[in-house]
């Protein structure tokens, strides 16, 4: 019975890590599946974020509303990186993928660093016109998700 | 007239006070997911949460004693000390998540680190339980938390496809790109913050804060069957918001930011403000009564004198309890995880726990020796049950889910 505590505890810890594992890629179609939730977690923060600028552009935002928006959605785009840098490509096919992915995914930090920084700056009539400028990187990060997901 | 305002007031205080953290979270993210194919389950739950509240309120006006003092004379120490630390432990993840929930509301407005505030919300906390009358604290913090009907005012202002939202309720599907275990460990999560366990015991102690008596059960029954409703009625349209704005676009809900951000398109300024007034009251309310949801549990499985109505030097080991829930809460936010995962995390666990929270519920409920004539009836045991299945299956399907969708990935 003294154990129990010990035991209940060592599995509630294996059941937190269990859920927080990444899983390596060992065919094609895995590392392409986790393309495709890459390219969706950073089109969802990029959304996110465009949003939040053109509000905060038609004055519906105050600055510090908007600063904490953007700098998680700056964040949240950072970590789907690092987190797909790390996975292992699989074949040549999927080194293309990987490079071809992650300039994308380079693109939409740098437009969310920017909006960030703008915002900080209390800039916030200039972030539709940053906001517009990453349509074509939204877009393409759409395109990759539905593709691959 | 009187008695028409007190009504009003309990009706109005229970509707703020039914939002808290985890409706926010699960509310907005299931919006944004699965759009309003999950209401179905905000009805379930309200619907149970309703009826073993309104239980747990009778037994303690009836017989003047709460929950986890008669747990443990009716079930014997061995079973109430499960249902104890099985409720603490959700308890306390909830209790960090209120917390960190009243410090991110307080970084919307300020921008600086939620992480800064922390100590000082914790400290507030402590300090109203402390000080404050516990009939104030609860009216004044349900009373604030009716700001989050601007999410209602929102959804109307968005001018939403009214038609789509209720096909979308009334024929649940799961949207393309989500499998069905996600869309079932979802549901579960969205039902365990319908019927958290806190919320029971709360209830119970607070009607002997109350005193409440037999003559108060009409007051009971329409804060619980009308209060509770409406509060579930404003989960929905928090879901119903991030499902107009974020399911077209692709969006996923994973920061208290992102629940605001329809209400910001639709309202401006105005909008934001009541919406992280709303969210202060609702979680800081929320933070107190998981508080002393801890220590109101502690006390009475130990036979310990507890309560707000005591003197401080005469309850002490229940305000110690209080204060060391509250440094413990304080020491998983610190830690730095992320406070929505926790949310998350402590409603799959409340799930988890609830046939331990309501089963003795139920049975006491069901004891003349306690209740007398006020048992329940035979319709509210054949519902009860019904509940108590599901309740059961819910708690065995939450782990096995959580693995195998890796929480809801």
């Amino acid at each position: 019975m003294k154990r129990a505590p010990a035991v209940a505890t060592t599995a509630l810890a294996v059941l937190l890590t269990a859920t927080a594992c990444v899983g390596p890629s060992r065919t094609d179609g895995d590392f392409e599946l986790k393309a495709g939730n890459t390219a969706k977690a950073v089109s969802s923060a990029l959304g996110t974020a465009r949003l939040a600028a053109d509000a905060a552009s038609r004055g519906d935002a105050t600055s510090n509303y908007v600063s904490v928006v953007l700098g998680e959605a700056e964040q949240d785009a950072s970590a789907a990186q690092a987190t797909f840098d790390s996975y292992q490509p699989p074949s040549a096919a999927a080194d293309k993928l990987r490079t071809d992915l992650d300039a994308t995914l380079s693109d939409a930090i740098d437009g969310l660093t920017a909006l960030r920084i703008t915002a900080r700056r209390g800039q916030l009539d200039r972030l539709s016109r940053i906001s517009r400028q990453l349509g074509p990187v939204a877009t393409t990060l759409e395109q990759i998700s539905e593709k691959y997901s | 007239m009187k008695k028409m305002l007190q009504v009003t007031l309990g009706i109005l205080t229970a509707i703020g006070g039914f939002v808290d953290i985890g409706d926010l979270v699960a509310n907005a993210l299931v919006g944004s997911r699965f759009g309003m194919s999950l209401a179905w389950v905000v009805v379930v739950g309200v619907i149970g949460i309703c009826l073993y509240a309104e239980m747990a309120g009778r037994v303690a006006a009836v017989t003047g004693r709460a929950v986890f003092d008669l747990v443990r004379e009716r079930m014997g120490p061995r079973t109430a000390l499960l249902n104890l630390a099985a409720s603490n432990l959700v308890n306390l993840l909830t209790l960090a998540a209120e917390v960190a929930g009243v410090a991110l509301a307080l970084q919307l407005a300020t921008s600086v680190s939620y992480l800064l505030f922390v100590p000082m919300v914790a400290f507030l906390v402590w300090f109203v339980i402390w000080r404050m009358p516990f009939e104030q604290m609860e009216r004044m913090f349900g009373l604030a938390g009716l700001a989050l009907l601007v999410f209602a005012v929102a959804l109307w202002q968005l001018g939403p496809d009214w038609g789509s939202l209720v096909h979308q309720a009334t024929h649940p599907t799961v949207q393309s790109g989500e499998g069905h275990p996600t869309y079932w460990y979802y549901a579960i999560a969205l039902f365990g913050a319908a019927m958290t366990p806190y919320e029971v015991f709360f209830f119970s102690s607070g009607a002997v804060e109350e005193k409440w008596s037999t003559k108060d059960l009409n007051l009971e029954r329409a804060n619980v069957y009308v209060g509770f409703p409406l509060g579930g009625l404003l989960s929905i349209a928090i879901a119903a918001t991030t499902a107009v704005v974020f399911l077209p676009r692709g969006i996923e809900v994973e920061h208290l930011s992102q629940v605001a951000l329809p209400t910001v398109m639709a309202l401006g300024k105005v909008g934001l403000a009541l919406l992280i007034l709303g969210f202060v009251a609702a979680t800081f309310g929320a933070a107190l009564e998981t508080t002393l949801s801890s220590g109101y549990a502690v006390s009475q499985y130990f036979g310990w004198q507890w309560g707000k109505l005591v003197k401080p030097k005469d309850a002490a080991r229940f305000h110690a309890v209080v204060l060391l829930s509250l440094i413990l809460g304080v020491m998983i936010v610190l830690t730095t995880l992320d406070p929505i995962k926790v949310t998350e995390y402590s409603l799959v666990f409340s799930a988890v726990a609830l046939p331990l929270t309501y089963f003795p519920i139920l049975v006491v409920a069901n004891d003349p020796g306690y209740m007398k004539d006020k048992v329940n009836s035979r319709f509210s045991n054949t519902l009860a049950t019904a509940y108590l299945i599901l309740i059961t299956v819910v708690a065995v399907a939450a782990i096995p889910l959580m693995i195998a969708t890796k929480a809801g990935q």
